[in-house]
């Protein structure tokens, strides 16, 4: 109370400081969920690609597999020493223009072929209704953030591209990539695929061996990273072949320079806080050196000095940290609510990082306020006192 | 009778630039008996608030020695001295020190606290300690809201905190009317014959000097005249 009171005498110049640590707070607490949200989707990502090898059409780029492959190639990717199953998955854009630009992944239509089921290990809860089968033509289930986007709820009907489908099931939020997907059988999503190809294109296609990818599921015990040499070597050179290792190439390790990239700006921020309660603690010892006089004269230690100038910096510090979440928490919850109607979920704002923010804050300010409190422990009684 | 406090042949110099020296203190001996009122008189520059600095264990001499009761306090490290310094010895000054932000008990329990008393003990034994100077509706008011003469008995409230040995007084009475400087001298007077207190005060004034049992005048550094009054 004594240190909250001490702190505020200077009412202007306590908050502008503690003002100083919020917005560094903020920076750090805003780009920071982004920071997390992006890292748990690549996580999911990892997750996801960490059993498989996905085989793509060559003209494609790190396994995102947009322009069609024929899925004849499962049959000869099954037949590979070390490949435990095959999937045919369709994956294409759920709208041609894509209206938001997100940090995330855009809103995709997926599709597979049903082989992978009991093979594959990633899977999406779901949140109502139920799963979709192989024998579900016309229905689809919908990803948590695409449910206000196309209105949808199990048993109503949702329009994409042009076709109605029924609403079967929806996901729960995973805050992942099935977030923005809805999955719909293979020989729908072959037909929807087929119409959104320019004519030219589509004419020489075989709509029911129409795929963007095969997944290729590693036998137990084989490294899928050592099946991509595999599959490359069998196939041929044609296609484009990603494993785990690609996946993290790709999108792992360039998130982690951009993470580093975004706390570090974050990180200055806060350290120009910091030097703002140095600042303002300096200021105050000069200003308070007769109380400081005062009190070493009726007992006070350097140490009872030392403390009492660093707690009143903590409390600056750990203020600021406060404000700065909560003004973070208003923008990332403010935002999430107005982006999830439109496309992914931007930010996430997880404990750790909101944890995080606030004992940084804290620990800025106890080191802010030492060297000033320093000072002042060290000041001469008599000196102290006569100060004017 | 035991002595509360000796100095041998202490002195101070203070550096005012790099061949500039004021000799502050030039080799003083002063012996104060526990339960005696002293009063230490002379002009401005004289070196009483320097001594009443050593004797008080804010500051060290250059030389000499200075005891508090049975201990030497001149060699003490800082730490000790502080600890010394808030049990044992209480000290009242001419602009009452205290500290704005706090009210009339909380100034008072400070120095409790770092004497190393709890806050609740602190804050119990303030308030009676006000309540004995008079002060018992008055305990939550701050120094703004108080007079002068009230600002000082907080003050005196605050030294007594600790049940010191020696109560150190510079010119108590320096900042307040005639009628108050009464008022004050008889807290102090009442501390000295009632509860025997032993009392060094510096003052410039011969009616509070009149007061106490002796009287030490300085002059440049050094005492040139102990009397003693008729009687004691």
């Amino acid at each position: 109370m004594q240190t909250l009171r001490s702190v505020f005498r200077r009412k202007a110049r306590a908050f502008l400081t503690i003002f100083g640590i919020t917005i560094g707070v903020l920076a750090l607490v805003v780009t920071g969920s982004v920071a997390e949200k992006l890292q748990l989707l690549v996580d999911g990502g990892v997750e996801y690609y960490s059993d498989k090898v996905i085989v793509t059409d060559g003209s494609t780029f790190a396994g995102f597999g947009m322009s069609p492959i024929s899925s004849e190639v499962l049959k000869d990717a099954e037949a590979i020493d070390g490949v435990k199953r095959g999937s045919v998955t369709l994956n294409f854009l759920l709208e041609d223009d894509v209206q938001t630009i997100s940090m995330g992944t855009p809103p995709m239509v997926e599709a597979t072929d049903f082989r992978d089921v009991g093979v594959e290990t990633f899977n999406v809860t779901l949140a109502e209704g139920r799963d979709l089968t192989k024998n579900d033509g016309g229905k689809v289930t919908v990803g948590a953030d695409l449910v206000a986007q196309l209105g949808a709820e199990v048993g109503s009907t949702v329009t994409i591209r042009g076709r109605e489908f029924e609403v079967v099931g929806i996901y729960e939020r995973t805050l992942t990539a099935p977030d923005s997907t809805v999955v719909m059988t293979l020989p729908d999503a072959q037909e929807l695929f087929l119409d959104t190809l320019p004519e030219a294109v589509a004419k020489g296609l075989d709509k029911n061996a129409l795929a963007t990818s095969i997944v290729l599921f590693a036998e137990d015990g084989v490294d899928p990273d050592d099946l991509v040499k595999t599959v490359l070597k069998e196939l041929g050179g044609s296609y484009n072949v990603q494993g785990p290792a690609g996946f993290k190439e790709f999108v792992q390790e360039p998130l982690q320079i951009f993470n580093y990239l975004i706390y570090t700006v974050a990180l200055i921020a806060l350290v120009v806080g910091g030097l703002s309660i140095i600042n303002t603690m300096t200021i105050a010892v000069s200003e308070r050196t007769r109380e400081i006089g005062i009190r070493k004269a009726i007992g006070a230690t350097r140490g009872a000095i030392l403390r009492q100038f660093v707690a009143e910096s903590a409390v600056i510090g750990l203020l600021g940290g406060l404000l700065g979440l909560g003004l973070g928490y208003l923008i990332v919850e403010a935002t999430t609510r107005s982006e999830v109607m439109g496309a992914t979920q931007l930010f996430l704002l997880t404990p750790r990082l909101a944890f995080g923010s606030v004992a940084f804050s804290l620990v800025l300010g106890v080191f802010a306020g030492l060297w000033p409190a320093w000072h002042a422990a060290r000041l001469h009684p008599v000196q102290a006192l006569s100060y004017e | 009778m035991s002595l509360a406090l000796q100095l041998e042949n202490v002195t101070r110099h203070y550096r005012l630039s790099a061949d500039n020296y004021v000799n502050a203190l030039r080799g003083i001996d002063l012996s104060v008996e526990a339960g005696d009122m002293v009063a230490i008189m002379g002009q401005s520059g004289s070196g009483k608030s320097t001594l009443m600095h050593i004797a008080g264990g804010l500051d060290k001499p250059d030389s000499g020695a200075v005891w508090l009761e049975e201990s030497r306090i001149d060699k003490l490290s800082d730490r000790r001295l502080t600890a010394l310094r808030s049990r044992r010895i209480g000290f009242v000054f001419q602009g009452f020190n205290l500290l704005p932000q706090m009210t009339a008990l909380e100034n008072t329990a400070l120095a409790g606290k770092y004497g190393g008393m709890s806050r609740r003990a602190a804050t119990r034994r303030a308030g009676e300690l006000l309540a004995l100077l008079g002060l018992a509706e008055r305990s939550r008011h701050r120094p703004s809201e108080l007079s002068g003469g009230e600002q000082q008995r907080v003050a005196i409230a605050r030294a007594l905190m600790n049940e010191p040995c020696l109560l150190m007084a510079d010119e108590p009475t320096g900042n307040l009317d005639s009628a108050t400087s009464g008022e004050i001298m008889t807290e102090l007077v009442r501390l000295n014959r009632e509860h025997g207190m032993t009392l060094l005060l510096v003052t410039h004034d011969p009616g509070i000097a009149a007061l106490c049992r002796r009287r030490v005048t300085m002059q440049d550094g050094l005492i040139v005249e102990t009397r003693s009054k008729v009687g004691s």
